[in-house]
């Protein structure tokens, strides 16, 4: 299981590898250079709409044409930005939650199960249109191989909790373990704020 | 030597009176499908055959008439006609049927009616629509119709298109109307089942849910102007696309959902929905006796199910497999097609599967044309191309004309064909030239109409987009028109017209698009040229 895990994230890592450069170039195109996360803090919950709204904006800024004006064929763009929080849903392409777990261990707290359903319930809302990433960001405490398997494991978490109990499609959702490359805030990377799960269209 | 003069080398070397010795030992290295496949890939050629030579004993020998048709280049030289190699020169064409015209063959009149509106030459070509139609020819009379449609040329008149569309039909059928302007229209998008096809006569539904909060969605369209929209009986205001998001609560009993809509000259649409806690009492379905398909449908179904993705000079696609792996199995399985799947084709593999598929069809078939892949408007000749799966970028010599898939789906058989475009078809129509079935009528009284419909030589386009390039996915494992036909496509449970069909891939298609910020719209009319008569396609599931 752990080998697996550890397969995945160095997928993940050669994958961002590849699309830095593809972003970089449709990032001059498009003028924009930052992925805009609306984050929500802990007991403050995401209305279904929005959350539907948010990841639909994401998706429609990624999708390929049949066609010669094709500007896609480079998967998402945003996986490889920079972090901006904003504070309206309109702005943003990204959601964030600091989802709790209990100290060193994957199980979810009732707070972070109440925003998670909100979360769903969104996700149920675009009606398979929009393929959703989960992403795990750690803080920079710890050795980075270790960050960014304890990343992974926590978006495995959110996304089992997410099958499971809220009954959504897994093939849905896809798993991604950040570690501690993406900071929300980038002057302290040891911040609280920058441990949290993503959601982004994928 | 004329022979080699006429046609390209590998023509040539087919023909027994072209002894050539290096082109034969070249064919003969080719395998037979091969050369076939490279003549199709020459589209279809005007040929003007010889007359037959009688002899009435030694008495008197006379010759008939020459004959013209629209044949492969080898047919054509097979048969001893003469055809000019360049397919786009109408001038040319034009000089094939022109004698014929003059002599009063209604084909030959509609041809060359068509050959000088190709060519702009808008008066010419409705004389000659006349000539036809006043002959009885129902392709004239569609033809004729179309253009007083567009007012090319001439003045418009609705009044002479409605009689024309009729008359091209074989008369007025009770149940069917050609109307210019759409009636209101009330319909549910989410959840799915609350929009069966056909619609039940009286407008209701009843849809098993889980229990809880969920939210209807409904679409209210009035081409006239809204007046007034009411949600069981409270006054509402739709979004600017016609959509009404109603919150409801399933729990005991039924919860229901009436959805009223009046427009500016006081037509009134209602859709009604009735929520029902699944797991409970296994809703009652109207037991209503669907339309025996025998009874429509006499012929077999064909389906040509192309899917280009893997590109060696375009961008890759991501979608195009999967949506023709799952709109071949609705085709198979539900509608009873025999369908030909071809992944990654290159021009010639498509035109051949075209061609073969146009001699496979029969006259009383079903056919299906379905393609996802790249396309491409040239903006200079308004002409729709499909980009082949080892089409260059920029040279358009390489690509597939519309106008040759047009040219094949003309020369087919088939009484019914329908191309379902996930890219751009150029050279369609509007679609107030296909008659509506009323949707007031129950099972039993559909069947006329229906059978109206199915009867007539039918060749229409489905297609995701008007000229614009269209999304590639959009959904998760398909494009979003894919995705809405597929939906809807299982939601057919008794015969149903294209045209019912696709209002409701376009309403579930709008409704799926608006929160992406897709703007692309799906088309559906008659294919210009194609030897389109009246009616409309006719899907019955099995």
């Amino acid at each position: 299981m752990s080998t697996h895990r550890f397969h995945a994230v160095r997928r993940a890592a050669t994958a961002c590898a590849h699309l830095f450069a593809a972003a970089a170039l449709s990032c001059a195109a498009q003028g924009a250079f930052a992925q805009n996360v609306m984050v929500y803090t802990e007991g403050q919950t995401p209305s279904a709409q929005d959350v539907a709204d948010i990841l639909s904006r994401g998706a429609s800024e990624n999708v390929k044409q049949r066609g010669l004006n094709a500007a896609g064929g480079m998967g998402s763009p945003f996986a490889a930005l920079e972090q901006k929080p904003v504070s309206t849903a309109r702005e943003a392409s990204a959601l964030s939650v600091p989802v709790q777990f209990g100290f060193d261990s994957s199980e979810l707290t009732p707070q972070s199960r109440q925003q998670l359903n909100a979360i769903a319930d969104g996700i149920k809302l675009t009606e398979g249109t929009v393929k959703v990433v989960i992403e795990g960001h750690t803080d920079a405490k710890g050795r980075p191989t270790y960050n960014d398997k304890l990343s992974l494991r926590r978006a495995a978490a959110v996304r089992d909790y997410l099958v499971q109990e809220r009954k959504l499609p897994v093939k849905l959702l896809m798993v991604e373990g950040k570690g501690a490359q993406k900071p929300l805030d980038k002057a302290d990377p040891f911040s609280a704020r920058n441990r949290r799960v993503q959601f982004r269209a994928g | 030597m004329v022979c080699v003069m006429r046609m390209r080398l590998v023509s040539a070397a087919v023909g027994l009176a072209c002894l050539l010795a290096a082109p034969l030992t070249w064919a003969d290295s080719l395998d037979r499908t091969q050369q076939e496949d490279a003549q199709a890939a020459d589209g279809l050629v005007h040929c003007l055959f010889p007359g037959q030579v009688r002899r009435l004993g030694a008495f008197a020998t006379s010759v008939t008439p020459r004959r013209a048709a629209r044949v492969a280049p080898k047919d054509c030289a097979a048969g001893g006609g003469e055809y000019i190699e360049a397919q786009d020169t109408s001038s040319a064409a034009t000089k094939v049927w022109l004698p014929l015209a003059a002599d009063g063959v209604p084909e030959a009149q509609a041809t060359v009616g068509e050959l000088y509106e190709r060519q702009g030459q808008y008066g010419l070509a409705k004389a000659w629509y006349e000539k036809a139609a006043a002959q009885g020819l129902a392709r004239a009379q569609f033809g004729l119709a179309a253009m007083l449609d567009k007012g090319l040329g001439v003045p418009r008149n609705s009044a002479r298109v409605a009689e024309l569309l009729t008359a091209a039909g074989g008369g007025a059928v009770a149940g069917l109307a050609y109307s210019n302007r759409e009636q209101p229209r009330v319909a549910f998008v989410t959840p799915t089942a609350a929009t069966p096809l056909p619609r039940p006569a009286d407008g209701r539904v009843v849809v098993e849910a889980e229990a809880g909060p969920a939210t209807v969605i409904a679409r209210v369209l009035a081409p006239a102007g809204l007046a007034s929209v009411k949600v069981n009986g409270q006054v509402q205001t739709p979004d600017e696309q016609g959509f009404l998001s109603i919150p409801v609560t399933v729990g005991e009993g039924q919860t229901e959902v009436l959805v009223q809509a009046q427009d500016r000259d006081g037509v009134v649409a209602q859709a009604q929905l009735a929520l029902v806690q699944r797991s409970a009492q296994p809703a009652a379905k109207a037991s209503e006796t669907p339309t025996p398909v025998a009874a429509l449908l006499k012929g077999r179904r064909l389906a040509l199910v192309v899917a280009n993705q893997a590109y060696q000079h375009w961008p890759r696609l991501d979608t195009p497999v999967a949506d023709a792996q799952s709109v071949s199995e609705a085709l198979r399985k539900r509608f009873g097609f025999d369908v030909t799947v071809l992944q990654n084709a290159t021009r010639q593999q498509l035109l051949a599967s075209l061609n073969r598929l146009r001699m496979q069809a029969g006259p009383e078939d079903q056919v299906v044309v379905y393609y996802a892949g790249h396309g491409q408007m040239d903006q200079v000749t308004a002409r729709g191309y499909w980009i082949p799966v080892d089409g260059d970028d920029k040279d358009i010599a390489q690509w597939v004309s519309v106008i040759d898939v047009t040219d094949q789906l003309a020369a087919m058989q088939a009484r019914h064909v329908m191309v379902i475009a996930d890219s751009c078809y150029s050279g369609t129509l509007t679609r107030s030239l296909i008659p509506q079935v009323d949707q007031a009528l129950s099972a039993a009284q559909r069947q006329g109409p229906l059978s109206h419909l199915a009867r007539q030589r039918v060749r229409v386009a489905m297609t995701s987009g008007g000229l614009e390039p269209v999304v590639d996915g959009g959904s998760v494992d398909h494009s979003l028109f894919a995705r809405s036909l597929l939906d809807m496509l299982d939601q057919v449970n008794a015969p149903v017209s294209a045209q019912e069909l696709f209002q409701g891939v376009q309403a579930r298609f709008a409704h799926l698009a608006r929160r992406l910020s897709i703007a692309q719209q799906p088309q559906y009319a008659p294919i210009g040229f194609a030897g389109h008569e009246a009616g409309d396609f006719v899907l019955a599931p099995m």
